[in-house]
């Protein structure tokens, strides 16, 4: 018995002796980064708590549609953008806007634009949290600003605080069973309406105006879309009831050939910018 | 729990810690065997219970009443009596067999059938994992005991810990109570080479399920997802793919579980001995899933006769265990539809007497098969990768446009592959795998090396190299086994 386990043991030191030195030197260099999947999000972190040196007269903030009309890693004259994705939650982009508006203090916006497809909204943490919320967004950083809910649907996912360990942290790596208990659905879920009041507070604080908009969706999803939109338009605070009527009335129908899935424009149909195209 | 979850690898180790030190405690043997027997009953409904507790209940529920009617069966005054508590625990576990996994389909098919609306009459309840595996091996145990091949045991917690043992609860290898249950009356001991066997049997089954069939399965979710715009090449790499995939998967889920077992002291039977080296559908179906088929012709086949009856009885033999067995693996026309197909190519070959033409071993005593014996390995696949679309395949006519989308002109172009770093490590770990399960065809495990390859240093290295390639080119999110649906 002794000696099986001894050279079980043997064996694991072995495989590690071969598989750490590599990866212990990824984490070292971030020599690995440019795979990591969501890097978009990592890189709006980063941009976030950067000051702007230059007047901005829009900050963007948006899902992965509003990511492929902005990408955050892109440049532009008087705009910054931070869209990434839908998976980031509606309380990673009230984090992503508190750290700019914060590092940015002396040199505010014009105005935010919240750039989402209709169906971003119902988003109450899913099974890309771990990867896509989590670790951008380490619990040891943003675990004060959560608020009950978010801290009860974070705790259904297993292992949800291995997500920030240096070693997990730099990779793919998601455990298997990194699902958060279901809830039931909704157009417009409870963490989603939560961070947009939280959206809506700390914009008035700063005295920034700001909107949400829709990014282009496919003509053939229209019963679909209509319905969100009508669930969106439920809503019972007035702040935000009249933020929806705004977003509800800038949704415009594509061609569906125009889309490669659901919800992305093919890159050739993407407008060169698209805000100041349809404003 | 699954085998390839962080929780198994905290858990394997300590299960087995605390198995031993019960087994090296210095209390009498009697004592000993119970302690392990109970400690074994309660792992392996923790095993069960981390997917959900609450079908505890349906384990406990089934085994205690397959134990009561072994008692009650032997204990009968007359035959018929005796055959009647069997046909009674046959009903019984069928019918919760049936409730769970068979109810709604049929409803509703017979909905659809008669323009009825069924959707009140519907259950809607989860499938309980690995239902059909322990209800089947808790049905050959009151068989066996009406049959007088084994004695019915009065120790409630052994048969327990038979019915739940938990390396093959949930995925088999499906096992006979003749061979697993006196395992669990009698004395254990901690065998070396048997362990070190059983370890070399896990890396085997992780690397066929983690390397080969998670990966295939990314691939073949994909090229299923939107095979209508798919060319004709790609649908037969994805076909092809999924052959591996599944084969990877269930029986890496049985090397796993197999090789868990020889740590515990305990031998389980074989459930593959390398399917895709047959020469025909018969020798496959000898090969594949050898607990299913075989529980299958013992307890359906041989019962009705068997292929020693009319001509018209064997076709109807035939059709009745290729159709049950399709129907085992889910509810779903599909898998009817994949058993007529293989009851289809089956046919020819009993009636004309040659199902038993290949039950050596291909190419024995050489290195290398024959032309002729590599033609009829490759005609095999081919046909049977076949099946595997209609088994794959969501309904019948999905399967019916799949196949019609292989005969395209497009069928000699590149196919369409996720990336170069994706499809090489794989198609390398599959050629990898087909070499050392030919070189290893003749030994009681595919990975059984260490007769194949003496020197130890290589075998050494190959060990290593495998857990290295596992942990930069296995797929560590895909979190489950096919053969847990059924």
């Amino acid at each position: 018995m002794k000696r099986f386990i001894s050279i079980t043991l043997l064996y694991l030191f072995a495989v590690l002796l071969v598989v750490l030195p590599p990866e212990v030197y990824k984490i070292v260099t971030n020599a690995d980064i440019e795979n990591i999947e969501g890097r978009e999000i990592r890189i709006a972190v980063c941009k976030s708590k950067t000051k702007t040196n230059r007047k901005i007269r829009r900050l963007i903030l948006g899902d992965s549609t509003g990511h492929a009309l902005y990408p955050s890693a892109n440049t532009y004259n008087d705009a910054v953008s931070l869209a990434c994705n839908q998976a980031a939650t509606m309380a990673g982009q009230y984090f992503l806007l508190k750290n700019y508006l914060e590092t940015n203090t002396e040199n505010l916006p014009a105005e935010i634009v919240l750039l989402f497809t209709p169906g971003t909204f119902d988003n109450d943490v899913d099974i890309f949290a771990y990867h896509y919320f989590l670790k951008p967004f380490p619990l040891y950083e943003y675990k004060s600003q959560y608020t009950p809910h978010l801290y009860s649907r974070i705790k259904s996912i297993p292992f949800y605080w291995t997500a920030n360990l240096p070693f997990i942290q730099t990779t793919n790596y998601t455990p298997t069973k990194a699902v958060p208990a279901e809830e039931e659905r909704s157009n417009l879920s409870v963490l989603s309406l939560e961070y947009l009041l939280k959206i809506d507070s700390l914009a008035r604080q700063y005295g920034v105006p700001y909107n949400i908009r829709s990014t282009p969706v496919r003509e053939d999803s229209k019963a679909r879309v209509e319905s969100i939109l009508q669930d969106l338009l439920n809503v019972s605070n007035p702040n935000i009831k009249e933020k929806m009527r705004g977003y509800v009335q800038t949704v415009e129908y594509y061609p569906s050939e125009w889309f490669f899935d659901d919800v992305h424009l093919s890159p050739a149909h993407i407008p060169s910018d698209y805000l100041e195209d349809t404003l | 729990m699954l085998f390839n979850s962080i929780e198994f690898a905290f858990f394997l180790p300590l299960v087995f810690l605390i198995y031993w030190a019960i087994g090296y405690a210095h209390i009498n043997d009697t004592l000993k065997l119970r302690l392990q027997n109970i400690f074994i009953l309660a792992a392996s409904y923790v095993f069960y219970g981390w997917w959900d507790w609450r079908f505890l209940f349906l384990i406990a529920f089934t085994s205690f009443c397959s134990w009561g009617s072994g008692l009650l069966i032997a204990g009968a005054n007359t035959q018929s009596r005796s055959k009647a508590w069997m046909i009674a625990n046959i009903v019984l576990n069928l019918g919760i067999l049936a409730i769970f996994k068979y109810y709604d389909f049929f409803v509703s098919e017979f909905g659809t059938l008669f323009g009825i609306n069924t959707d009140s009459l519907l259950l809607r309840i989860i499938l309980p994992v690995g239902i059909s595996f322990y209800t089947f091996q808790a049905l050959s145990y009151s068989i066996d005991v009406y049959r007088k091949q084994i004695e019915p045991t009065k120790d409630i917690i052994a048969f327990f810990a038979f019915i739940a043992f938990f390396p093959q609860l949930v995925a088999g290898p499906i096992e006979r109570a003749t061979n697993l249950l006196p395992q669990f009356l009698t004395k254990r001991q901690f065998c070396y080479a048997q362990s070190v066997d059983g370890m070399r049997q896990i890396l085997w089954g992780l690397f066929k399920k983690i390397v080969i069939a998670d990966n295939c399965a990314t691939y073949v979710d994909l090229v299923w997802s939107s095979y209508p715009t798919q060319s004709a090449s790609t649908l037969l790499l994805a076909a092809i793919m999924f052959s591996f995939q599944i084969y990877g998967d269930f029986s890496g889920y049985s090397d796993i579980a197999i090789g868990t077992a020889k740590l515990f002291g305990i031998k389980l039977m074989r459930n593959f001995n390398s399917p895709y080296f047959s020469r025909d559908i018969a020798e496959f179906w000898r090969r594949w899933h050898i607990s299913l088929t075989t529980w299958f012709r013992d307890y359906v086949y041989i019962p009705l006769g068997g292929s020693r009856v009319g001509k018209w009885k064997i076709v109807r033999n035939t059709f009745v265990i290729f159709l049950v067995s399709g129907i085992w693996h889910g509810a779903n026309w599909t898998f009817l539809g994949w058993g007529t197909y293989h009851a289809l190519l089956f046919l020819p070959l009993i009636l004309l007497g040659k199902n038993r033409k290949y039950t050596n071993l291909v190419a024995e005593g050489r290195f290398m098969p024959t032309w002729r014996e590599a033609i009829q390995m490759i005609l095999t696949f081919v046909l049977v990768v076949l099946g595997w679309i209609i088994f794959r395949a969501e309904t019948i006519a999905q399967a019916w446009d799949y196949v019609q989308g292989l005969f395209a002109r497009d069928l000699f172009s590149i196919p369409h592959i996720i990336s170069r770093p994706f499809i090489i490590p794989l198609v390398l770990a599959i050629l990898f795998m087909l070499v050392i399960e030919w070189i290893n065809r003749a030994e009681t495990h595919t990975f059984a090396i260490n007769r194949t390859i003496p020197l130890q240093w290589v075998r050494r290295i190959i060990y290593i190299a495998i857990a290295v390639y596992m942990i930069y080119f296995g797929k560590f999110d895909y979190n489950q086994f096919i053969y847990f649906q059924f």
